[in-house]
C-alpha cells in the first residue's frame, strides 16, 4: 500500500525528494524499488531539462522556399518520390496520416539514439568546446586558464576549512579549469 | 553476627559498584561511536596517523562518471603529505606534496609548479573541529551500520540535511579513524564524487626525500599567497570600489557568508569573493570588472560568463544544472 501512494508521489513531484512527506521519504530509505522509480524519474526529468533547444539558422526557411520547384517546373525527385508513395492526384488523409506517423516515429527513433550515443558527454559538449587550445586562445572566452586556476587555488582553500573536506589531493581532480 | 553483617553489606556494595561500572563503560562505548565522535576522531587522525595507500577519485556529472584518477598517497603525521597521480595517461607524474603550511601542486603536462602558503595544517584542524559542532545541529548524522573497505572494518557515517537528503556517506577505519571512502551527493542525492581507498598500510616505511620537492629545471614557478583574512561584505564592496549582484536563487541551505568576504587580486585585477555556504559545504562567487566580453566557460565545478560589465565565476560542489540555474538569478 505504502509502495502504490510513494509511486503516485513520486510522479507527481518527478522524484524530487524535497516534494516528499517524512513518511514518503522514510520508505524510501527502504523500500529499493521505490526509490529505483524515484531515480529513473529523476534522470527522465533531467533528460528531459537538458535536450537542446534546436533553432533555424536565419534565412533557412527563404533558402527552402526559393529551391522548392516552381509551378510548371519538371518535378523533382522529392515529388517524383511523393508521388510514388502517394499516387493518387488528392493525397488520402488515412494514407497521409499513416506516412506522418512513420516519419514522425523514424525522426523520434533517430532523435533518440543520436540522444543516448550523445548522452555521456551530454555535459562535456560544453567543456569541449570551449578549451583555449581549441578556440585559437584565451581571448574568445571569459576567463583565461591562468586566471581560472588562481581562482580554483583560492575556492580550494576556503573548501580545505570545511570540517568534513577532501584533502587536497581529492580537489586536484574534482576542480579542474578545462 | 557482626562479622555477616559485614559481608553482607561488602557484597551489596560490591554489587552496586558493578551495576554502576557496567553501565558507565556501555555508555563510554556507546560515546565512541556516536556518529559526532567518529567524525571528531576521523578529523584529528589527520594529524595523528600516518599511512601510505592507493585509491580512485572518481568525478560524477548527472550520474555519469567523467573522470577517474587513480592516485598513490603517503601521509606521515602530523602535517606531511604527498599525493602521486598514477592514471590516466594524461594525469600520470601530477603530484602533490605538502610539508607544514608550504604546498607544492606540478604538472607535467604544462610543466608548472605552483607554490601555496596556507594555514597550518593544526590551526586548520582547531577550525575544523570547531565547525564540525555547527554541522552537527544542521544536519542529521547517522551510524548507518559496518562495512569493510580496503580489507579494514569500518564504520559507515551518513549525513543529511533536515529535509533527509543525503549530503555525504563516509566509511571511516575502525581503528584508525582514517576516512577509507567518502561520497558525496548532489541536492538530488545523484553521486557527485567518491573517494575510495583500495589498499592501505599504517606501517609504512617513507623513503628519505618522499617529503621534498624540487621544481624541474625549466618548469614555471608560480606562487600564490594567503588570502588576506576575510572581511564583512560592505567593507569589500568598499575596497574593490562596486557593489557585489548577489544571486536571487540559492539551493536549499545555502546563504552567503556576509562577514567572509574578500577582495583578492587575480592576474592583477581586483576581484570581489563572495564565500555561500550550507555549513558542509561552499560555493564562491567571484566578480570582477570585465576586460572584454567573452564566451561562457564551463570548467569542471565552475562556470564564467561576462554580463552588465562584469567578470563572473561561480565554483563549488553542485552539478552543472543548478551551476545555470544561479547564474541565470544573478542579474547585474
Amino acid at each position: 500500500m505504502i509502495c502504490k501512494q510513494a509511486q503516485e508521489d513520486l510522479v507527481g513531484c518527478w522524484g524530487c525528494a524535497d516534494e516528499l512527506s517524512s513518511e514518503i521519504l522514510s520508505h524510501l530509505e527502504e523500500c529499493e524499488q521505490c526509490r529505483h522509480e524515484a531515480l529513473l524519474l529523476r534522470e527522465t526529468q533531467v533528460m528531459l531539462h537538458s535536450l537542446p533547444v534546436e533553432r533555424a539558422p536565419e534565412g533557412l526557411t527563404a533558402q527552402i522556399m526559393d529551391r522548392l520547384p516552381h509551378e510548371g517546373q519538371q518535378a523533382g525527385w522529392g515529388e517524383r518520390i511523393a508521388r510514388w508513395l502517394v499516387p493518387e492526384r488528392r493525397m488520402q488523409w488515412g494514407r497521409a496520416a499513416a506516412l506522418g506517423a512513420a516519419l514522425a516515429i523514424a525522426i523520434a527513433g533517430g532523435v533518440y539514439w543520436y540522444g543516448q550515443e550523445q548522452q555521456t558527454p551530454l555535459q562535456e559538449q560544453v567543456v569541449a568546446t570551449t578549451p583555449a587550445s581549441e578556440t585559437g586562445g584565451d581571448e574568445r572566452l571569459a576567463i583565461t586558464d591562468a586566471e581560472l586556476d588562481e581562482l580554483i587555488l583560492k575556492h580550494q582553500m576556503l573548501e580545505m576549512s570545511q570540517p568534513l573536506a577532501d584533502d587536497v589531493g581529492v580537489g586536484l581532480v574534482v576542480y579542474t579549469s578545462r | 553476627m557482626k562479622i555477616t553483617h559485614i559481608v553482607g553489606n561488602l557484597s551489596r556494595i560490591a554489587v552496586i559498584c558493578t551495576v554502576f561500572a557496567t553501565i558507565a563503560s556501555v555508555q563510554m562505548a556507546e560515546a565512541e561511536t556516536t556518529p559526532l565522535s567518529i567524525l571528531r576522531r576521523s578529523i584529528n587522525a589527520r594529524t595523528t596517523v600516518s599511512f601510505t595507500g592507493l585509491r580512485t577519485v572518481v568525478v560524477f556529472e548527472n550520474g555519469q562518471r567523467v573522470r577517474e584518477v587513480r592516485q598513490r598517497v603517503y601521509s606521515q603525521a602530523p602535517d606531511r603529505m604527498r599525493v602521486e597521480f598514477l592514471t590516466p595517461e594524461s594525469e600520470r607524474g601530477r603530484l602533490h606534496v605538502s610539508v607544514g603550511s608550504i604546498r607544492w601542486d606540478y604538472h607535467p603536462n604544462t610543466n608548472r609548479a605552483v607554490r601555496i602558503e596556507a594555514p597550518p595544517v593544526r590551526e586548520k584542524i582547531r577550525n575544523r573541529l570547531d565547525e564540525l559542532d555547527r554541522i552537527a545541529q544542521t544536519m542529521t548524522l547517522q551510524h548507518a551500520g559496518r562495512d569493510t573497505i580496503a580489507g579494514r572494518p569500518t564504520h559507515v557515517i551518513k549525513i543529511y540535511t533536515a529535509e533527509g537528503v543525503t549530503v555525504q556517506k563516509s566509511w571511516i577505519d575502525g581503528v584508525h579513524f582514517v576516512s577509507l571512502k567518502t561520497q558525496r551527493f548532489d541536492g538530488q542525492e545523484n553521486l557527485r564524487s567518491s573517494t575510495e581507498y583500495t589498499e592501505i598500510s599504517y606501517e609504512p616505511a617513507f623513503a628519505p626525500g618522499t617529503f621534498d620537492f624540487e621544481p624541474p629545471r625549466g618548469c614555471t614557478v608560480v606562487e600564490s599567497s594567503r588570502p588576506a583574512e576575510p572581511i564583512s561584505l560592505a567593507e569589500a564592496e568598499r575596497k574593490v570600489g562596486f557593489s557585489a549582484v548577489l544571486p536571487e536563487y540559492l539551493p536549499r541551505g545555502y546563504s552567503l557568508q556576509r562577514d567572509r568576504a574578500n577582495v583578492i587580486e587575480v592576474q592583477g585585477q581586483k576581484t570581489l569573493w563572495l564565500p555561500f555556504s550550507n555549513t558542509m559545504e561552499t560555493l564562491s562567487l567571484f566578480q570582477r570588472r570585465a576586460r572584454s566580453t567573452g564566451d561562457v566557460h564551463q570548467g569542471s565545478r565552475s562556470i564564467t560568463w561576462t554580463d552588465g560589465g562584469f567578470c563572473f565565476t561561480l565554483m563549488g560542489p553542485l552539478s552543472r544544472t543548478e551551476m545555470r540555474r544561479i547564474k541565470q538569478s544573478i542579474e547585474p
